[in-house]
């Protein structure tokens, strides 16, 4: 099991928003969390990702405890954090993008650009590009690209498809498909037809609890069938 | 039980106040202790905006200056009777606020601290320098009041009891103004703004109320001074002694009428007589605000509440 | 009309030097930093107290007095700016308020409260065609240049500039990546305060050198990044020139009313561009 989130509760002030929520991530493994906005599925992720501390419960990622640490410590540890709204660098270029993703864990920039590449042929000609410039999607890509650099072990992916037209939604869909069986990701998806496609667990979340775990194969290419639970 | 009648009890907190300023005065100095009154009251106007709305400013000097200059002017080229010096500088206060409200109330946090800065600036730059020769610029203008009968304010126990008389007059009207509704939609205001503005309130007129209350108290404060001292010069508006009066808000406990009341005369007490002592009173002063941002942010009367409070709720524990 | 250009400019050159960390610091910490003007005033003071060691000597002794400068801002740092950083905005601009307080009142202890006479170092006019100018402000002119060009590439090519640049956007981001932001953008305060009290070396001579001046120059930075926008690097530089040259023509006019004229632009920016914190 390389990532366990033991009955974890977060508040925000006084107000209490994940409850007693428990999720399992194995090596390699790509696990979805669907449900409606406000289930608390941005707020889990940002807890495993450290920028949110638990008021109860543990979050052990390869059976280190995790749970209140910094989040650059986190991200060192291996687990890269991918947030929602696109949101890059956009007074930096493209490269300059990537070679700040490349700093702290001393990667070799080229490297990490030519892996970029080979992601996706476009941001060939946009690497000198100021970010800001970049359409959804390739934001979306540049992002993707930026967790990668120094091979991380989990990836916390917060609603990728999100506002994007269909032919870019294939594209990221591809992309990721890739990316599993290389490393493990946890994706924040609302487009249940991906979820369906590329998803090894789903966990349903409703009002800050976790609904319904789902491991079975079948049920989970079953895209009605994850439709009637939400 | 007893202490908890004491804790809500309007008429003891202003019996309180009462008795505690005429044994000070009169063991003290009745005209010293005029000045604090004084001070209490600029003080309770500070905190609309600060205990009550959680804006601070670091320009409300130039609220005390407008009610100062509007008494001075109406007494110096009108006619120099009190009653109409007062009630011009509470409307020049009044104007003031109005005037500068609608901009000021946009912004919070450091944005409302600053802009409050620029309008003292502003403000002391035209009673200094532009306005100087009605102002008289940097010696200021002395007056003197008429008197009529008994109604006499160079009388120092007529001034003190007047004095007085308006900070009790001025601490119930705050008092009812924060138990009213409008007291609930301004803290409503400072704990969450957006959420009361979905809830369909025009958050926008309530600050700018408020903040023509702030700076009307203000301005009598600054009226109420010129009477007292007999003269207005530029350090009523000066931007440097901003720091009395948050120092005083502090001190005492921003949110509550009575620790208005004790700051303001904790702060008096301590730049009159601690001066005496240390030279060094304003490093003092710099030291205490310190502490009191790293930990000692309820004031007193934060403190006080939390042990009346405990003593309390032990109480209704063992009964 | 040439020596309000030149006035302008230079002071428009030190409002910028001493801006510039006052907006980095409100840009990526959100804190009014009004110990910002304590070690402008300790860098004017240092530099009175160190020219009679450096033997007379400006340059040996500006160096001395920044050097002089960077403990007390490496304690107002690492003392109240992180203590509150993140979490009470309010009570870190009175924390840093109090700083000013109690580092004035030093001054004025050991100093005196009377101005202290610090003399223009070069002494000799420059020539432009037929005009003449300070040599000194000309100096003040092309260093404050430099410095901008300085930052500018610092900022764009320097890994540290990128960090900080991310930073100000984006600070979650630059976290998720494994970047301790906060050390970067500590490191950028003492840089921003290096700068202030080069500042306050380098008006000295012009100026008055007296134990308020920290409260003043406070001010000024406050209307300088109110109008060019809070973090906004390059609205600094231009906030700075822009207010600089208002500053010389309204003193042209009425001498008096130069500072107040500052405030006056600054309230009316605030009207029409009111910013959220």
């Amino acid at each position: 099991m390389l990532l366990n989130i033991d009955a974890i509760n977060v508040h925000y002030g006084s107000a209490q928003v994940l409850h007693d929520v428990s999720i399992n991530v194995k090596e390699r493994e790509l696990a979805c969390i669907v449900g409606r906005n406000g289930a608390g599925k941005t707020t889990l992720l940002k807890t495993i990702g450290g920028f949110l501390k638990p008021t109860r419960g543990t979050v052990t990622f390869e059976g280190r405890a995790i749970s209140g640490m910094r989040p650059d410590k986190v991200a060192l540890l291996g687990v890269k954090y991918v947030f929602q709204d696109k949101r890059v660098f956009g007074d930096l270029t493209v490269r300059d993008n990537m070679e700040l993703a490349a700093y702290p864990i001393k990667a070799n920039v080229d490297e990490a650009v030519e892996r970029l590449f080979s992601i996706s042929e476009k941001m060939k000609r946009l690497i000198d590009s100021k970010a800001k410039g970049l359409s959804g999607g390739e934001r979306q890509i540049l992002l993707i690209g930026r967790a990668l650099v120094g091979s991380p072990k989990l990836l916390l992916i917060d609603e990728p498809t999100e506002g994007l037209a269909a032919i870019v939604i294939n594209d990221i869909a591809r992309i990721l498909m890739e990316m599993k069986g290389r490393l493990s990701m946890i994706v924040v998806e609302q487009n249940l037809a991906i979820v369906s496609r590329m998803a090894d667990r789903i966990y349903i979340m409703k009002e800050g609890s976790v609904l319904k775990e789902i491991t079975d194969e079948a049920e989970i290419r079953d895209q009605a069938y994850i439709e009637s639970l939400l | 039980m007893l202490l908890k009648k004491l804790r809500d009890s309007l008429p003891f907190a202003i019996g309180v106040i009462i008795v505690g300023f005429m044994v000070f005065a009169y063991s003290a100095s009745v005209n010293k202790v005029t000045d604090f009154v004084i001070f209490c009251i600029y003080v309770l106007g500070f905190d609309v905006l600060y205990g009550h709305m959680g804006r601070i400013s670091f320009g409300h000097t130039l609220y005390l200056g407008t009610g100062a200059y509007g008494a001075a002017m109406c007494a110096k080229y009108l006619i120099p009777d009190p009653f109409l010096a007062i009630a011009v500088g509470v409307a020049a206060g009044a104007a003031i606020g109005l005037l500068l409200g609608p901009i000021a109330v946009k912004t919070k946090g450091a944005a409302f601290a600053l802009i409050n800065v620029a309008f003292n600036q502003i403000g002391y730059f035209i009673v200094l320098v532009a306005l100087a020769s009605y102002t008289g610029g940097e010696d200021g203008v002395s007056l003197s009041f008429n008197s009529y009968g008994f109604v006499n304010f160079s009388n120092v126990h007529f001034l003190f009891a007047f004095c007085l008389a308006s900070l009790v007059a001025v601490y119930y009207l705050m008092h009812r103004l924060y138990g009213s509704a409008f007291g609930a939609m301004l803290l409503g205001i400072k704990e969450n703004e957006t959420r009361v503005r979905f809830l369909g309130y025009n958050t926008q007129a309530y600050k700018l109320v408020a903040f023509v209350i702030s700076t009307s108290v203000s301005a009598f404060a600054g009226a109420l001074f010129v009477i007292n001292y007999g003269f207005a010069n530029p350090g009523f508006m000066d931007p440097a002694r901003n720091v009395e009066v948050i120092f005083a808000a502090l001190i005492g406990g921003p949110g509550t009428e009575f620790g208005a009341v004790v700051g303001g005369t904790a702060y008096m007490v301590i730049s009159n007589y601690l001066a005496k002592y240390i030279t060094r009173w304003e490093m003092f002063l710099g030291v205490a605000l310190l502490v009191i941002a790293f930990g000692f942010r309820k004031g007193i009367m934060g403190y006080v509440r939390e042990l009346v409070d405990k003593r309390i709720k032990a109480g209704i524990i063992t009964k | 009309m040439f020596e309000v250009i030149a006035y302008g400019l230079t002071i428009g050159g030190i409002l910028y030097i001493v801006s510039i960390g006052f907006s980095l610091t409100f840009g990526s910490m959100k804190i009014v930093n009004f110990a910002h003007g304590l070690v402008y005033a300790v860098g004017a003071y240092a530099l009175f107290a160190l020219l009679p060691v450096a033997k007379g000597n400006f340059v040996i002794a500006a160096i001395l007095a920044i050097l002089a400068s960077l403990p007390v801002s490496y304690v107002i740092e690492k003392f109240v700016i992180r203590r509150l950083y993140g979490k009470s905005i309010d009570y870190a601009i009175i924390a840093s308020y109090a700083v000013l307080l109690i580092g004035v009142d030093l001054i004025k202890w050991i100093w005196g409260a009377s101005p202290v006479p610090v003399s223009d170092p070069v002494g000799i006019n420059a020539s432009f065609f037929t005009l003449e100018i300070p040599l000194y402000r000309v100096i003040i002119i092309i260093l404050s240049f430099l410095i901008f060009i300085g930052l500018s590439v610092f900022f764009k090519k320097s890994i540290i500039g990128k960090i900080v640049i991310a930073g100000l956007a984006d600070r979650e981001a630059v976290l998720s990546l494994g970047i301790d932001i906060d050390k970067y953008f500590a490191i950028v305060f003492m840089l921003g305060s290096a700068l202030a009290s080069l500042g306050g070396i380098l008006y000295g001579p012009i100026s008055t050198v007296h134990p308020y001046m920290g409260f003043r120059i406070v001010t000024l930075c406050f209307a300088v990044v109110i109008v060019g926008g809070m973090g906004n690097l390059r609205g600094t530089a231009i906030a700075s020139y822009v207010l600089g040259m208002v500053m010389a023509v309204t003193a042209w006019y009425w001498g008096a009313a130069a500072d107040a004229m500052i405030f006056l632009v600054m309230a009316v920016v605030l009207i029409f561009r009111p910013i959220e914190l």
